[in-house]
């Protein structure tokens, strides 16, 4: 396989600090970190390997706007309509135990 | 007659004693946000309405048992995503997990997928057809993915809600979240690339 620089410099960071975070830990762990339940100490690690990772600094951007886009997504016709409403009132009344 | 209903309880009160009325506020109040969440997950309003009318009269007919150890709106979210995932189940039998091996992508793949996101246009056509494709991503889901998706991502819910609602425990709720986002986002860089191909 062929190394880049960016793998040897990983590579380095992990024999220089071996209880560090890789990028592996960073997406297992990048659920919580982005809502916010990531402990303390779990979070200074995972912001210590972002801080040099332009590859999960990457994966984090286009996970948040995955979350914000799907936000945005909804169907349009989310609205009940009110025929709907007024039908499911009589229902109720006409089924009630 | 009208009820002065404006909290949940005296509407907990008035659906246990099945008052004038109380039906009307039930679907006042909360019609909208069940079918809304029922459309969600079901994906077509003829499902969505039965879904609705299953979590409405669960709720109509069992007030009077609610024991209150979770706010009024979280039982009405659990009850609505149970009629949904019984209707799922009816419809199609149990699915599979998803594979994990479709999500991971390789180093450097980040990256480049970045760049991708990067060209989004701020522009409305292209925005409405973003929707469209991520609609469609969340309709093509595992049910049991789609369910924890729609109740964190659109529904807003908190994961303990989701995972007490589901019955799961709060890390296969992160799982099936986590899995299901990624599907997602995979499906928005498929199309953005599919559609950078067929412009270029």
């Amino acid at each position: 396989m062929k190394m880049n620089k960016f793998m040897l410099k990983m590579m380095l960071k992990m024999i220089l600090h071996p209880t560090a975070y890789t990028c592996r830990d960073t997406r297992k762990l990048m659920l919580d970190y982005v809502e916010g339940t990531l402990e303390p100490e779990k979070r200074r690690k995972l912001d210590a390997h972002l801080a040099d990772c332009p590859e999960c600094q990457a994966f984090l951007a286009t996970y948040r706007d995955t979350i914000r886009r799907t936000r945005g997504a909804l169907p349009p016709e989310s609205e009940m309509p009110e025929e709907l409403r007024t039908r499911l009132v009589r229902f109720l009344k006409s089924s009630s135990d | 007659m009208q009820l002065n209903l404006n909290a949940d309880d005296a509407l907990l009160e008035a659906l246990s004693a099945k008052a004038d009325g109380a039906a009307e506020v039930l679907v006042e109040r909360y019609g909208g946000r069940i079918y809304g969440m029922a459309l969600r997950m079901m994906g077509n309003p003829a499902d969505a309405q039965e879904v609705a009318k299953e979590a409405l009269l669960t709720i109509y007919n069992k007030a009077g048992g609610f024991e209150r150890r979770s706010a009024f709106s979280s039982w009405i979210y659990r009850v609505t995503a149970n009629a949904a995932l019984m209707r799922l189940r009816k419809r199609k039998g149990q699915q599979d997990e998803l594979s994990l091996e479709t999500l991971q992508e390789p180093l450097g793949e980040s990256s480049r997928i970045l760049e991708d996101w990067r060209r989004i246009p701020s522009n409305e056509t292209l925005n409405r057809e973003l929707g469209k494709v991520i609609q469609n991503a969340v309709r093509v889901l595992p049910d049991e993915y789609r369910v924890v998706l729609v109740m964190k991502d659109m529904e807003g819910q908190s994961l303990e809600e989701i995972a007490s609602a589901l019955e799961l425990t709060l890390a296969a709720a992160k799982t099936r979240l986590h899995r299901a986002r990624m599907v997602v986002r995979k499906a928005v860089t498929d199309y953005l690339r599919e559609g950078r191909r067929t412009t270029t």
